[in-house]
């Protein structure tokens, strides 16, 4: 009974607060609705949540949510792969680590805004600055799982590897690798959550091909439509929701297999 | 002939002394037992015997690497592997074909009491289990000197006994050499032939005998009058700290 309250009526009852505060929200914000037509103008109550959104709209946010994905993905996978070589890079020698570190931090720190020139001059205003965009957003949390994972190993067992005249390969490849595996997870799993805030970031200032779910947000906000732009961004939601799901599940997979006992804890 | 022997030898770092000129030996066949108070560089010994730590001066003459086998304080199990893998770890290392170092491994679990384990993970394996695990990763290489770091300090005292004896007789069965850091008088009287006092000065006493009689006959073993007096003849033997 308790289990259920937990499971079932937690939710419900944040559901049920989020609603009622949307509402007392909606009718208290000053000049939200239309005088002449009765259309919201900034938020819609939930039961008119939609309201504007047709068949054309509805397809265009599609078709822009589609883009999104491709771009948070195209993002993701060339993070993946940079920050992966990267890591391995860090785990071999100290000198790089140490070297690449405020690197790699300073590039979490920066702005997009800060870096848009130089993009638009390196690769343009199109969807390729969109993927770097992403890029910049996730390689930190993608290297610094990766690398925390290589570190992550007993000295003495790195001390057994050594009686054992193991090369730094053969260490890496049995003993660093596969321990790094949860933690390299983890990362990716924070990864995948802002690849779609940065798909979304990248349309904000690089606005040409393709229309994003943030470039067609943009225009919804200044053509003062709510009910589409609403929708737009519980689309992004659920994209974002999506692939954090989707990675976490991959993650629980290997976890499984590279650190049974955090995966059994876990249950 | 010495299987491991100890010329002089001092190891440090950022200025402090941890091992100060000494010089023993464990002859072929022979176990040695260190005990002495924590910190004062028992495992750092047997490091620098397994080849792990440099010394700064002195000379260490031991078996090659892939000679000595290492047990931990802690069974240091890889929790991807099996107790199987995990045992085969070091021929894998050593480059040993695959199906032949499952084979031994296969073969050390039947010896050590683990053959129901084969296929666990560590998690699945109660610390005992996994202490005969790393016990038998260190035999599987057919070592001629065994080294062992307090493997028997965090079991419980029945587990520990049994895990005890077992070592006991697989050290005779295989006539190995073993150097052992011993948590307590009565391990060391168990286990070994000699016993050195390390003091807190980083050098050892004399050797001490234990007086088992342990290579002709393996079953004998002390009194508690004995261990009793031999306790007081280490006391005796350490350095003040």
């Amino acid at each position: 009974m308790r289990n259920i309250g937990r499971k079932v009526l937690g939710p419900l009852l944040v559901i049920g607060s989020f609603i009622g505060l949307w509402y007392l929200t909606a009718y208290n914000i000053d000049n939200n609705f239309s005088p002449s037509s009765g259309r919201a103008l900034v938020l819609p109550p939930p039961h008119r949540m939609f309201e504007g959104v047709n068949r054309s709209i509805a397809g265009d946010i599609l078709t822009a949510g589609r883009i999104t994905l491709v771009t948070a993905m195209t993002g993701l996978a060339i993070s993946i792969a940079l920050g992966w070589t990267t890591a391995l890079l860090m785990g071999f020698s100290r000198s790089v680590e140490s070297a690449l570190w405020p690197f790699l931090v300073a590039l979490q720190a920066v702005p997009i805004v800060a870096l848009v020139p130089l993009l638009i001059q390196l690769v343009g205003v199109n969807s390729r600055a969109r993927v770097v965009v992403v890029v910049l957003i996730t390689l930190f949390p993608v290297v610094s799982g990766a690398v925390d994972g290589l570190n992550r190993v007993s000295r003495s067992q790195v001390e057994l590897f050594r009686l054992y005249g193991a090369s730094r390969i053969s260490t890496m490849k049995h003993l660093r690798v596969p321990n790094a595996v949860p933690h390299a997870m983890g990362g990716l799993k924070v990864a995948s959550g802002l690849a779609v805030v940065g798909a979304i970031v990248g349309d904000f200032f690089f606005a040409r091909g393709d229309l994003g779910l943030g470039r067609i947000i943009t225009e919804y906000f200044q053509n003062t439509q709510p009910g589409p732009m609403l929708l737009a961004s519980m689309i992004a939601a659920i994209l974002g929701l999506l692939c954090f799901a989707s990675v976490s599940l991959i993650a629980q997979q290997l976890s499984k297999r590279w650190s049974p006992q955090i995966s059994n804890d876990a249950h | 002939m010495a299987a491991l022997n100890f010329e002089g030898v001092s190891f440090g770092y950022g200025g402090h002394v941890v091992i100060n000129d000494l010089t023993m030996a464990v002859d072929d066949g022979d176990v040695v037992a260190i005990i002495g108070p924590s910190g004062q560089g028992k495992s750092t010994l047997l490091k620098l015997a397994a080849g792990i730590l440099n010394p700064s001066s002195g000379l260490i003459t031991a078996p090659e690497k892939g000679h000595i086998g290492f047990v931990f304080q802690t069974p240091e199990l890889l929790p991807w592997k099996t107790s199987r893998d995990n045992a085969a770890l070091p021929l894998q290392l050593l480059g040993t074909p695959a199906a032949l170092a499952r084979a031994t491994s296969s073969d050390l679990h039947e010896r050590v009491g683990l053959s129901d384990a084969l296929d666990k993970f560590p998690h699945e394996m109660s610390h005992g289990m996994q202490m005969r695990c790393s016990l038998a990763r260190a035999l599987s290489t057919d070592p001629s000197l065994l080294l062992l770091d307090e493997p028997f300090s965090a079991l419980d005292e029945l587990v520990r006994r049994r895990v005890l004896k077992d070592t006991s007789d697989l050290v005779a069965e295989r006539r190995m050499s073993a150097l052992l850091v011993a948590h307590t008088v009565q391990e060391a009287a168990y286990l070994a032939d000699r016993v050195h006092v390390l003091g807190g000065n980083g050098s050892l006493s004399q050797p001490i005998e234990t007086g088992t009689d342990r290579k002709n006959n393996p079953i004998t073993r002390l009194e508690s009058s004995e261990i009793s007096s031999l306790a007081s003849t280490m006391i005796n033997a350490m350095e003040p700290i």
